[in-house]
């Protein structure tokens, strides 16, 4: 499957999974009350809590790496 | 009350505002409980997962691979499904009754989706490259259901905290007042530019979000979590497609199980009875009985179909499996969960009583344990599929002391969230006309009904 362009990875979270997601966000703006700076803030903790996690990752992997032995 | 009238804020708040010696001494014990996990996973980071573990290799080690680390990890995927489930159906379909057990829910799946991750690095061989997983995503997200686990996982934690954060804002700002000070810049960070104005707006957005967390409930545990596992053809044990309806079923009883349990827990000792009622739990036993019905009916196409004129090698798992002996205590499990709720159904002035739900609920849970730990060990016990044919002999799996340590830690650390976020935001959900009413001098406020105080000790105002 080397070859393909689109891979399946990229079929099953972009085009299965996050379609609750698109709904969503469409919801979101399309949706009354219009309401744009509530949505802006949402995204923005939706942003904050992302890097939250990578963020948290990354220093829990250097945490253990300074208490395993390799 | 939960009543017509809703429910009274100053008995809803009390966690927040008193703390009786029982939480401390639980407190306590989950102290030296973090204590006895550090020094279980320090050993463990030190000498290693092969080494302290029942864990091992195919080929020459004979062993299994994944353990209870990753049934744990699949089991807590399941139970985090019931939480924000149930949360977000009460938005969803209006089904305001439920609302009392609807944060406890939500606090769940936040507790067990953080405990799912760590199962995932509890398993790994050299958990300092945890980071990996997030910076090699773009490459491994093409061909990898582990990817695809992470990407799913990761957002659906993201949606169900950025659901809770949204859904405390208004009640914090109107509750400030009576909240804890020291928690102060939470509050501030938590509400940072409320406006009265927002309110309807943000219903409109948490209505679109229960939406998508309940469609995305199929998608993880019964779509990405299963995929890890039935996409592996080589595995025999794994491949099927029912094997995604039959794993979804299998959570959510879990998860429910686990919501009556924590649920049970708050009533009993905030003295709760007539906030998260027995027509609550009435209703969660119909739900729970029908689910562990069903996961029996999987059970029986699992084992009848491997049973009969099955391919070889299915035929060999089928009866591997019938011959363990956790697979006959797991059928016993489901089928005394069975019999007892479906007699609390028929016959609920003879049967019903939250104890005894709360014990079925407890067997259930351990149950889908047993089935999830099963499943994935079995799955790994018999490579019998090209290419693995005849390359390795028959595994074994045992584990041991540091990985019963480790994966209990997980349930104590769940125990210990509660303990914590109970301390921190209300654990049930209030209305702005309820809270209102507190501050209306008109409304008297409810005398403590002494029956159901069962937190009788001395208890210390905060």
């Amino acid at each position: 499957m080397a070859h393909e362009t689109l891979h399946i990875g990229l079929i099953v979270i972009f085009g299965i999974i996050m379609l609750p997601v698109y709904a969503m966000v469409a919801g979101w703006l399309l949706g009354k009350p219009h309401d744009y700076r509530t949505v802006a803030m949402t995204f923005g903790y939706i942003g904050v809590y992302v890097v939250a996690i990578v963020v948290g990752l990354a220093v829990l992997g250097v945490a253990i790496s300074l208490v395993v032995p390799y | 009350m939960s009543t017509d009238d809703g429910i009274d804020p100053n008995r809803a708040l009390k966690p927040l505002r008193t703390t009786s010696r029982e939480f401390y001494v639980l407190l306590g014990l989950f102290a030296l409980g973090t204590l006895v996990f550090l020094e279980a996973w320090g050993h463990q980071l030190i000498h290693g997962v092969g080494a302290v573990t029942g864990i091992g290799d195919w080929g020459i080690s004979a062993g299994v691979p994944w353990g209870l680390y990753i049934g744990g990890f699949v089991w807590w995927i399941g139970v985090a499904h019931g939480g924000i489930a149930i949360s977000a159906a009460v938005r969803v379909i209006s089904i305001d009754r439920y609302r009392p057990i609807a944060r406890i829910a939500e606090i769940l799946t936040v507790l067990a989706l953080g405990m799912a991750a760590f199962s995932i690095v509890l398993s790994m061989g050299r958990p300092d490259r945890v980071f990996n997983t997030i910076y090699q995503w773009p490459f491994t997200v093409h061909h990898s259901p582990l990817a695809w686990d992470i990407a799913v996982i990761s957002l659906y934690l993201v949606l169900t905290i950025t659901y809770m954060t949204l859904s405390l804002r208004a009640e914090i700002v109107r509750l400030r007042d009576r909240l804890p000070k020291w928690y102060g810049p939470l509050y501030t960070l938590l509400t940072l530019g409320y406006r009265d104005q927002e309110d309807e707006k943000v219903e409109q957005i948490l209505w679109w979000l229960a939406v998508a967390i309940l469609a995305l409930v199929p998608l993880l545990s019964g779509g990405v979590v299963p995929w890890l596992f039935s996409l592996i053809a080589a595995q025999p044990a794994w491949y099927g497609a029912a094997a995604g309806a039959a794993m979804l079923t299998e959570s959510i009883t879990s998860a429910l199980a686990i919501v009556v349990i924590v649920s049970a827990v708050f009533r009993y000792a905030y003295g709760w009875d007539d906030i998260i009622t027995d027509r609550i739990f009435k209703d969660l036993a119909i739900v729970l009985a029908f689910l562990a019905l069903a996961t029996i009916w999987f059970t029986m196409h699992d084992v009848l179909t491997g049973y009969y004129i099955a391919p070889t090698n299915i035929a060999a798992l089928t009866e591997g499996l019938l011959g363990l002996e956790f697979f006959w205590l797991a059928v016993a499990g489901l089928v005394v969960s069975v019999v007892v709720l479906f007699a609390m159904m028929g016959w609920p002035e003879r049967f019903f009583n939250v104890p005894l739900l709360v014990a079925v609920s407890a067997l259930l849970a351990v149950t889908i344990l047993n089935k999830k730990v099963m499943f994935v060990v079995e799955g790994l016990m018999y490579p019998t599929q090209p290419p693995l044919t005849n390359l390795y002999p028959t595994g074994t799996y045992s584990p041991t002391a540091v990985e019963w340590v480790l994966f209990l830690g997980t349930i104590m650390f769940v125990g210990l969230g509660y303990l914590v976020v109970s301390k921190v935001i209300p654990m049930v959900e209030l209305e702005t006309e309820e809270i209102e009413r507190m501050d209306d001098p008109s409304v008297e406020p409810e005398i403590e009904r002494p029956d159901t105080a069962t937190d009788a000790s001395p208890e210390v105002t905060d």
